[in-house]
């Protein structure tokens, strides 16, 4: 068994909501309700879900940039939460974030070259002699021109941007690199160029990788195992294979169904949602996607499912849904 | 474009440049193209090729970039002719454009809410509480649930994809003429988008609205558009019909590119990707010639040497290559 790296307790983050002239909490945003799970060294760990569910809050507890309500982050044993400043600056260290928007985390006052420069000091001091020479390493790695590296952040495109952001936090030569979104912005030969390098990378050194995305193809090919996110809770949880060739629960499905066809006569057949998205302020009792769900019963009104694992399906296929078992067993007849 | 009628938006010999000390980067190339009213123009194209310098010019928006060379018929009215001032009654009413960076558009320190209403007071007369109506229905439409509750938070209180959507609300807000939507979709799930592209067309199909959409996204392009312009360093190389383009595309760059599709159809079962070779060249390290004669499969010596022009054929098809003219 791999080492375990990063472990995630029962962790909720809750966003109060304010109003009146007293500003009093009303009522709260539940972006992330009671989530758990391992992720171990030189894996890559996927996550998927609707926009809004919490994929982007659960990367920033982690990185303790927001604190959480309730519950616990390990990172290679240590307990992040309680932590103090200095050792978490330290700890931090060993773990990237690459944001949605690259634009706000890029110093717009900072040339590329020294935003790698200092990114690549942080660990450890690069010779000023190599300086050069590795800043366009790096440029190259994710496909930008050395001339580049006198340009300010607002002087590149969309996708240049990016590519920076990513560059950055290959230099830094963490341990664990948390994806948010990263290649959503690129086109499909940068997504594999990127893809590719840091499947490279992983292999090179054995990084670890928490990987965002709502492309489902992207994370299939990047991923060794798949969270499945919605409202706030993981609904489904396995290797990618068997997420991909026996998705369990609902929702899982009707995402599959609906990964468009780039051809502009094959008809989209999308199992669309029907209803509307949650919000995550109330969301439904029960099970949250009972609203939506084909198999709604009066008993995912009322009870919440929890996530386990089930006996006819690979060990550690875990699934929140009453009827997993059912599913698992007569897949044929339900989808 | 085949069109009796004067189209909308008619864009000749654009050419937009960055002029360094000693130094210009010409990222966009004498591009011309236009889009009838009610139509979708999609621009496909590498990161980097002058797909949103293109879309910001027909705004004015794109310093530093200068616009060296070019004219852009409105309504037959040159917009680069045309006074600031007048410009600001445009941006956003007339002509409105969805960013490809949020923060572009929303500002840090305004809720939600009050952006949505400061566009809405600035280009219609509405009293609050027709204005409250049209936010919070344009809110939900592009599926913010709660928009009630989201008019009170300010952009970093949001998700992503929900500023995303905040942004695409704010956009259609005022019922553009023409919408200009650079890469609306991709911090959304495929759910989402479809929802987002059935409800432009529907604005489409009731308002005749025009649309500029630019996306890497094969999927939405095949899905919305009429006619695809495909850019490579700051060219255009093609222009086809979508399903002209997508059935017998011409140029070597758009073969490779439609190829590299079917490929990551498939990468996902085989785990195999391949990278692309080194990035493109730009116009000035490669002297006079076709932008893609670098890369190009198929390059003659010609092509290294002069550009090649944009040539039309029965079809409407444009492309700009020296071979893929006579039919390959
Ligand atoms: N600072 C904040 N204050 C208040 N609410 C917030 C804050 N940050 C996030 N939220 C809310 O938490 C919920 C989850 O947001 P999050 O950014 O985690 O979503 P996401 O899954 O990353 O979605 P997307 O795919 O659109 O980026 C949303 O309803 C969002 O509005
Ligand atoms: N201020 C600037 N100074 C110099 N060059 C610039 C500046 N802003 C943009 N560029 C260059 O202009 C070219 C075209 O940029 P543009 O933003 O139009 O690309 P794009 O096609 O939209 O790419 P993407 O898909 O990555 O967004 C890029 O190569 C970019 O580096
Ligand atoms: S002009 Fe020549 S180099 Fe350019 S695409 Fe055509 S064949 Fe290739
Ligand atoms: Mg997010
Ligand atoms: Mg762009």
């Amino acid at each position: 068994m791999r080492k375990e790296i990063l472990k995630v307790d029962h962790l909720k983050k809750y966003f109060p909501i304010k109003s009146g002239i007293w500003n009093r909490t009303v009522t709260n945003i539940k972006a992330v309700d009671n989530i758990s799970f391992t992720v171990h060294e030189g894996e890559t760990v996927g996550i998927v879900g609707e926009s809004g569910c919490g994929k982007s809050t659960v990367a920033r507890t982690i990185l303790q940039l927001e604190q959480p309500t309730a519950g616990n982050i390990y990172f290679e044993g240590k307990n992040l939460c309680l932590l103090r400043k200095k050792e978490l600056r330290r700890k931090r260290k060993e773990m990237q974030m690459i944001f949605q928007h690259p634009h706000s985390s890029l110093n717009p006052r900072q040339r590329l070259k020294d935003i790698l420069y200092e990114a690549m000091s942080i660990q450890k001091v690069v010779p000023k002699a190599r300086k050069n020479e590795q800043v366009h390493a790096l440029l190259q790695k994710v496909g930008l021109q050395p001339h580049q590296q006198e340009r300010y952040p607002h002087e590149l495109s969309g996708g240049e941007k990016q590519r920076v952001a990513i560059a950055r936090a290959l230099a830094v030569q963490p341990k664990l690199i948390i994806c948010d979104e990263i290649v959503s912005s690129l086109d499909i030969s940068r997504q594999a160029q990127i893809l590719h390098l840091l499947k490279k990378l992983q292999q090179d050194f054995n990084l670890t990788y928490l990987f965002i995305s709502h492309d489902l193809e992207v994370v299939r090919y990047i991923s060794d195992r798949v969270i499945v996110m919605y409202v706030g809770q993981i609904v489904e949880m396995a290797t990618t294979q068997s997420l991909f060739e026996s998705p369990m629960h609902p929702y899982t499905h009707a995402l599959l169904s609906a990964i468009p066809t780039p051809h502009p006569k094959a008809k989209r057949k999308r199992l669309l949602l029907k209803g509307e998205v949650p919000s995550p302020v109330e969301p439904p009792s029960g099970c949250r996607f009972h609203p939506r769900c084909p198999f709604a019963t009066e008993t995912c009104k009322k009870v919440a499912p929890t996530l386990q694992g089930t006996k006819d399906v690979e060990q550690n296929h875990l699934v929140a849904c009453h009827y997993g078992e059912d599913i698992a067993r007569n897949r044929s007849s339900f989808f | 474009m085949a069109s009796t009628k004067q189209p909308l938006l008619s864009v000749r010999h654009l050419s937009v440049s960055f002029f360094t000390k000693n130094d210009e980067v010409k990222a966009v190339d004498d591009v011309s193209f236009s889009i009838p009213k009610g139509q979708t123009l999609g621009i496909v194209g590498e990161s980097g090729a002058g797909k949103s310098m293109t879309a910001l010019s027909l705004l004015r928006l794109s310093q530093p970039g200068e616009i060296v060379t070019g004219e852009i018929l409105f309504e037959g009215e040159n917009i680069l002719k045309k006074k600031e001032r007048e410009m600001r009654k445009i941006r956003g009413k007339d002509i409105s454009m969805i960013f490809q960076d949020p923060m572009n558009s929303l500002h840090p320190t305004y809720t939600i809410g009050q952006q949505l209403r400061e566009v809405l007071y600035t280009h219609e007369h509405l009293n609050k509480k027709q204005a409250t109506k049209r936010i919070m229905d344009m809110l939900q439409l592009v599926g913010i649930s709660a928009p009630e509750k989201r008019m009170h938070q300010y952009p970093h209180e949001l998700s992503g994809g929900m500023k995303q959507r905040a942004m695409i609300a704010m956009a259609l807000l005022c019922y553009p003429k023409l919408l200009i939507a650079d890469e609306p979709t991709t911090a959304l799930d495929v759910t989402i988008q479809a929802q987002i592209l059935t409800l432009i067309k529907e604005l489409q199909r009731k308002l005749a609205m025009s649309v500029l959409i630019i996306s890497h996204d094969f999927g939405v392009i095949a899905e919305m558009c009429d006619h695809v312009a495909v850019m490579y360093g700051g060219n255009i190389v093609e222009m086809a019909d979508v399903h002209h383009l997508f059935e017998k595309p011409k140029h070597p760059y758009t073969i490779e590119l439609l190829q590299s599709l079917l490929r990551k159809d498939r990468h996902t079962n085989e785990k195999k990707v391949r990278p692309i070779k080194e990035p493109f060249l730009r116009s000035e390290e490669n002297g006079t010639g076709c932008r893609f004669a670098p890369k190009c499969p198929y390059k003659q010596e010609i092509c290294a040497k002069r550009l090649p022009p944009l040539i039309q054929d029965e079809h409407n098809h444009y492309t700009r290559c020296w071979i893929a003219s006579d039919d390959r």
